[in-house]
């Protein structure tokens, strides 16, 4: 594109500052030099985008390497959309606005399954064909990556790889190749191509797969097509954190983004073991950082941007072993510079009340938790590992060190769930509520419970059970509405039918790519917006399709089921689920791994991993504890 | 110490705005290690403050701010650290030192002049009439839509100057101060003239009767004078 049409595009649009390409530590380079170029499209707005940790470490790790570029890209505003559409222009990368054709490589992170026909749009304005079987050899090989990749098969035809598991390795190896397969002037026999990625370790070719199917719509098995294409695919892992590349010099938006903070990785994976999350199975096992590494790479990223904020980052921070030293020495060192320090994600405990107050010295504003079920019995079945003593003393300690404000996050539609779980939940606001008039004399103590719906998800131990019915959802939120009234009260709950669309793209098979086509076409987009999000678009999508959306989404599965994830490994041991999912019935909790008894999920035999524990052995990790 | 400093702003640069600058103004100097001083109170904040807002899309050559340190440096040394630590597009022309009770920026600017530039530029003397007319006329109202519906105003008064220079392009001195803000597009579309043009921000002024000072041109002691009079003069 010519700057001089490039300026003028942006000038009609309301935010022209997400599409400059120009921001602090961008990375501009040569496109002569470097013969492999990869852009990495994130399937959202540029807000949410820039605020992925996962974007920046790739962006770095590609861009460190001779040889080989990446740029950026994201979901035009519908503003930008629609003068695209109306001036015939392709969607471009931000660094050097080249439309992503020009691309060798087109990787999209499959963040959340509402992204999908976001990443069609996407394809279409770039010119590509949606399906990979109908790409020419001139056209880039589009990859996906991310958390959506534990069940990719809902958009497996619209890719031409996979990626499982930690990318900072497997990434640069695959764009290694890429430039040997160019230079061998063998980049356009597409299938050869396909055939020789389809045998890097942690890569996914879904067309080198078939899928057959039962006569009860269920999947029969999920094969190699041909010779010499690997059976199961196992998922790439970082062995050592310490070891891999980590960017402290990540770009720096102009615009306000989502997490508008320095980044900085404590660990990966979480220990826990909740039974509905499929971030503490897929991302194991724990890789703790050291933290020496840990305050050089503040201190790095401090002096490269700027940035007013540190956020300690992962599953669970407040479970790094050394957590209370590290964010003490952050605090301290960065506290006259007005850098603070912060901690996303706590844990329902004093402990953490206490290291955000070490952290939050000035500014106390909401603290969250999020004891995810209303009674003791449904908190054991999901594995929460936390009891009413431990929460109404956390949230306590917070009224106590001043805070006036608590959000409580909770999930409505477990498996077992009944009325008085759910009255469970109103009864414990209002406790906590009483409890915050007691201790928080003279202020005016707010309590907003926030309750998502469940969704079932690959790789966890309730990859079995059935969602809610849409209507049964909406009775269960309509009881809570009616209970959850008063002074110091508030209510938030997420809108049924998007969960109800992520539980059926979630665990889907193949065959509901149509549908995602048809929900696109009919306007689907930027789905993760609600003012974007049309329910109608899938009811229709569905329609025209044929496929039944509660079968996915609402059908209790059958122990034995082949699940249409079954040919990929991430190194959970589905006899381990399976447990897991009975433990769950018996209402009967499994102790973290970090307490040194191993629970058998089968990561670190399968995939030739250890859990890494900076506090020092898994034993006084735990008892060094506070 | 207080130091003012004066930049413009071009290329890709002008696509940013308002808020956009004040967050790339903090990080840069943090960035460049520069001894900024916090607010004490709720949710501290650097002390900056920034002269009159750009409109998004128009370039500069004198926009102003104006930061506090917890320390004296000598402003050269700021000026090129800084320099180093801005995007594409930002240029650091002065580093000057302030007195620490010089009025603010926006207490003392009250003018500001803009060039605007045709890219197929209209016939010169088509423009001087058109200019003459303007200014001819004793009220000029331009519509404003805003939050609670548009409202209605008489710019006339707040165009202080209005020529047409070599090549058809047109130099305003419009107010623009806490009072009031008269932006160049308003005035040329009230002359009935459309574009594509481009707009350039030329210079920001304090007016002490006839003449015009610029933020830098008066010395330190000047300004604080300055400020002093034109807030008396209300």
């Amino acid at each position: 594109m010519q700057d001089s049409d490039w300026e003028k595009l942006l000038t009609r649009v309301a935010k022209p500052a997400r599409y400059l390409g120009t921001e602090w530590n961008a990375i501009h380079k040569d496109w002569k030099e470097n013969p492999v170029r990869m852009a990495f499209v994130y399937p959202d707005l540029y807000e949410v985008g820039m605020s992925h940790l996962g974007l920046a470490i790739l962006y770095g790790a590609v861009n460190e390497r001779p040889g080989m570029l990446m740029e950026r890209a994201f979901a035009p505003g519908p503003d930008l959309e629609t003068l695209l559409r109306e001036e015939h222009l392709p969607l471009f990368s931000l660094e050097s606005h080249r439309p992503l054709t020009d691309f060798d490589v087109l990787g999209f992170t499959l963040q959340y399954e509402m992204s999908y026909t976001t990443i069609l749009n996407i394809l279409d304005l770039a010119g590509i064909p949606l399906k990979a079987s109908e790409r020419a050899p001139e056209h880039p090989l589009v990859i996906g990556g991310g958390p959506g990749v534990a069940n990719p098969e809902p958009v497996a035809p619209f890719f031409d790889a996979f990626l499982l598991g930690d990318g900072e390795e497997a990434l640069p190896e695959l764009l290694a190749l890429v430039g040997r397969l160019k230079k061998e002037g063998a980049i356009n026999d597409r299938r050869r191509v396909l055939k020789v990625i389809a045998n890097l370790p942690g890569f996914y070719v879904p067309s080198l797969y078939k899928v057959e199917y039962n006569s009860d719509g269920t999947v029969a098995a999920v094969i190699p097509r041909e010779e010499g294409v690997p059976e199961r695919i196992v998922k790439r892992v970082i062995p050592d954190l310490d070891a891999a590349y980590f960017p402290t010099r990540p770009i720096v938006p102009f615009l306000e983004v989502i997490h508008d903070r320095m980044m900085l990785e404590v660990m990966r994976g979480c220990t826990r073991g909740c039974r509905f999350c499929q971030a503490g199975a897929i991302y194991r096992p724990v890789r703790e950082r050291d933290l020496s590494i840990l305050l050089r790479q503040a201190e790095e990223l401090v002096r490269h941007t700027g940035h007013e904020e540190i956020s300690l980052t992962s599953l669970s921070t407040a479970d790094y072993s050394r957590v209370e030293e590290l964010a003490r020495a952050l605090a301290a060192t960065y506290a006259d510079q007005g850098v603070s320090v912060s901690l996303p994600s706590l844990r329902v405990d004093a402990f953490s009340v206490r290291l955000a107050e070490a952290v939050q010295r000035v500014r106390k504003s909401t603290l969250t938790f999020a004891p995810e079920a209303g009674s003791q019995r449904l908190r054991d079945v999901i594995n929460k590992g936390v009891n009413e003593e431990d929460i109404l003393t956390a949230t306590g300690e917070a009224f106590r060190a001043g805070w006036q404000a608590i959000k409580l996050y909770f999930m409505l539609g477990l498996p077992t769930e009944r009325e008085e779980d759910l009255l469970g939940i109103v009864d414990l606001a209002r406790r906590i509520l009483d409890q915050g008039r007691k201790l928080a004399p003279g202020g005016k103590p707010a309590v907003t419970v926030s309750v998502s719906s469940f969704v079932p998800k690959p790789w966890t131990a309730f990859q079995w059970e059935p969602q809610d019915r849409l209507e049964v959802i909406k009775e269960k939120q309509k009881l809570l509405r009616s209970h959850l009234k008063g002074p110091g009260l508030r209510f938030n709950w997420h809108e049924a039918e998007v969960s109800f669309i992520e539980a059926v793209l979630s665990r889907g098979d193949r065959r509901l790519s149509k549908a995602i086509v048809a929900a696109w076409r009919r306007g689907a987009r930027l789905e993760g917006w609600s003012e974007y999000f049309n329910y109608g678009c899938w009811e229709a999508a569905f329609r025209e399709t044929g496929l039944d959306p509660a079968f996915y989404a609402c059908r209790l599965r059958r122990e034995e089921e082949v699940f249409p994830w079954d040919h990929l490994d991430f190194g959970i041991a589905k006899d381990f689920l399976k447990r897991e999912r009975r433990r769950a019935y018996e209402g009967r909790v499994t102790a973290d791994c970090r307490s040194g008894r191993c629970t058998g999920c089968g990561v670190c035999p399968g995939l030739g991993v250890d859990l890494i524990l900076k506090g020092g052995s898994r034993d006084s990790a735990v008892t060094g504890k506070i | 110490m207080r130091l003012r400093v004066k930049y413009s702003k071009g290329g890709r640069a002008v696509f940013l705005g308002h808020l956009e600058m004040l967050r790339l103004w903090q990080r840069a100097m943090r960035r460049a290690g520069l001894p900024l001083a916090y607010s004490h109170g709720f949710n501290p904040h650097p002390r900056l403050a920034f002269g009159p807002a750009l409109a998004v899309g128009i370039e500069s050559l004198a926009e102003y701010l104006d930061m506090e340190l917890t320390m004296v440096l000598d402003p050269a040394g700021v000026k090129e650290k800084l320099q180093a630590e801005l995007p594409a597009g930002l240029e650091l022309l002065l580093v000057f030192p302030i007195p620490d009770q010089a009025p603010a920026l926006t207490a003392i600017i009250d003018a500001a002049a803009y060039r605007v530039a045709w890219e197929e530029p209209p016939d010169q003397k088509f423009l001087q009439q058109k200019a003459e007319a303007l200014l001819s006329r004793p009220v000029v109202q331009v519509s404003r839509p805003g939050k609670d519906g548009t409202r209605v105003k008489d710019i006339r008064p707040g165009v202080f100057q209005l020529a047409v220079k070599p090549e058809a392009t047109l130099a305003m001195l419009l107010e623009c101060s806490s009072r009031g803000v008269v932006r160049p597009e308003e005035v040329v579309s009230t002359m009935g003239l459309e574009g594509p043009y481009r707009v350039t921000r030329t210079g920001l002024f304090i007016r002490q009767g006839d003449a015009l000072l610029a933020p830098e041109s008066i010395a330190a002691t000047e300004i604080k004078t300055a400020g002093k009079g034109l807030l008396a003069r209300d």
